[in-house]
């Protein structure tokens, strides 16, 4: 694996009335946790996004394990919006069986391994799921691929805290630092601080900062949750 | 391929209840008729049999405009976006199940109409004169469901290609797609006209036309254009693609 899995030049992005992203240059690194945090509107979630093919960039460049992102199919990375994508007249086993069919890299075996560990149940309807069931459900969706790249798009918006603990569990158990990265926007910093490798701030499209999180700890003696409160206050 | 049936099925499922319904309503119709063709007049029932042939397209029409807002009503659209696969096989198997609906609804809808009323057919076809025959009525009933199946297509296409379209504004999208697809007919016949030069070299169909005069029976060959046919199958596989780019590259969720 490279150096930096991710790298980003000039990115642009307008939005009718709102410059979204406007130009950033970034490099994410390979084999860590990523986090991406920001106010809302800050870019955060244009810029996973992009990189995932859902929206078209204005301008800009970029290279997924130095590869066009046009040159890349979805096999490569698994993404998880923050809103509910997923069928709701499909059960679980069903959506589980449209990924396998889907995905070439989707482990079915490993997706109910998941399933129960989330108390998520094979033949529950995912209209009849609550909102952090259903984002639990997302997860394993994501986990159950063998992908580079992981991105997660405020995978703890919304949740309840127990929900949100099993998350980031699930989330860390199953990280593979020699094949994956994992790039992660949140705003729930609180608990997703201590398992962040690097931290990047964004506000108003722009790159505010990019640094390891050990070494911004160190350099500021202070927890990046005090750091996020300064920089964005 | 498991991929693409695999997206085909969920399709299927999805069209589920409006292919049971429809399915249901235009055979309760149909045996409703069959009943009536005892007590009305003769070819009254077999006539009114054709009408749900005028709803299909309306419902082709229905199903393209929902294939896609449906996906960006329930969100749906990032899990179809985020697939390893290529537009133009996501576009397909919304393509393919809907018209195979029309094709097999429509088929099965003239052919039904036809079984049921032979004798009716057999007398039309007695007091016709003898030379206009069943193989002219055959021809005739070919060419004129060939062009009935081109225009379920085309106004499914049209509708996918003006839906798209609009995704790219943020407001007035039906008013955006009403206008789109009004302007795309519009440019699909001048457009047609210029390539129809091209495909000028291709046989024509021959018909044979049997006139009835007081000196008998003459016979006249009249040339139906396959140009055309060919012309709007190009227009038409076109747009098959265009929307599948404008899919998978260009609009935004």
């Amino acid at each position: 694996m490279n150096e930096n899995i991710i790298e980003i030049k000039g990115l642009k992005k307008k939005f009718p009335g709102v410059q979204a992203l406007k130009g950033i240059d970034l490099k994410i690194p390979a084999g860590m946790i990523t986090g991406i945090v920001g106010p809302n509107g800050s870019g955060k979630s244009t810029m996973l996004k992009i990189i995932s093919g859902l929206i078209v960039k204005d301008s800009g460049q970029i290279e997924i394990n130095r590869k066009n992102k046009e040159q890349h199919l979805m096999q490569d990375i698994a993404f998880l919006p923050e809103i509910n994508h997923l069928y709701k007249w499909m059960t679980i086993a069903e959506m589980i069986k449209f990924h396998e069919e889907q995905y070439s890299n989707f482990s079915a075996a490993k997706a109910e391994e998941l399933l129960k560990f989330m108390n998520l149940k094979l033949e529950q309807k995912i209209n009849n799921l609550s909102k952090g069931m259903a984002a639990r459900l997302k997860l394993v969706l994501v986990l159950s691929r063998s992908t580079e790249v992981v991105i997660l798009d405020e995978p703890l918006a919304g949740i309840d805290p127990a929900s949100r603990e099993r998350i980031l569990e699930t989330l860390i158990g199953e990280f593979d630092s020699e094949n994956q990265t994992i790039i992660l926007a949140t705003h729930e910093i609180i608990e997703a601080e201590r398992y962040l490798d690097h931290v990047i701030f964004i506000e108003n499209g722009e790159l505010l900062l990019s640094a390891n999180a050990d070494d911004l700890r160190a350099e500021k003696g202070k927890s990046i949750r005090e750091l996020i409160g300064e920089v964005f206050e | 391929m498991k991929s693409l049936i695999s997206l085909i099925k969920k399709e299927v499922r999805q069209l589920n209840i409006l292919i049971i319904v429809s399915t249901l309503i235009i055979a309760a119709w149909e045996w409703f008729l069959i009943t009536r063709t005892e007590n009305w007049p003769q070819g009254l029932s077999f006539g009114l049999g054709f009408i749900p042939l005028f709803f299909l397209p309306l419902i082709m029409l229905f199903l393209a405009y929902n294939s896609y807002r449906s996906e960006w009503g329930a969100n749906t659209i990032y899990l179809l976006k985020i697939l390893p696969r290529r537009g133009y096989e996501i576009n397909f198997a919304k393509v393919f199940p809907a018209f195979a609906y029309y094709l097999i609804l429509s088929g099965a809808l003239i052919l039904v109409n036809l079984y049921f009323h032979q004798g009716f057919l057999e007398q039309a076809f007695r007091q016709a004169p003898e030379m206009l025959g069943r193989e002219v009525f055959s021809e005739f009933l070919l060419l004129a469901y060939l062009s009935y199946l081109i225009t379920g297509i085309q106004i499914y296409l049209i509708t996918q290609f003006s839906y798209l379209v609009a995704t790219f504004f943020n407001r007035f999208r039906l008013l955006i797609s009403i206008l789109v697809f009004i302007l795309s007919h519009y440019l699909i016949l001048r457009i047609g006209g210029f390539l129809n030069y091209l495909f000028n070299w291709l046989p024509d169909f021959p018909l044979s036309i049997f006139t009835e005069t007081p000196a008998g029976v003459s016979e006249t060959t009249i040339y139906i254009g396959s140009a055309p046919f060919m012309v709007i199958a190009v227009i038409m596989i076109g747009l098959f693609f265009l929307n599948s780019r404008l899919l998978a590259s260009d609009v935004d969720v």
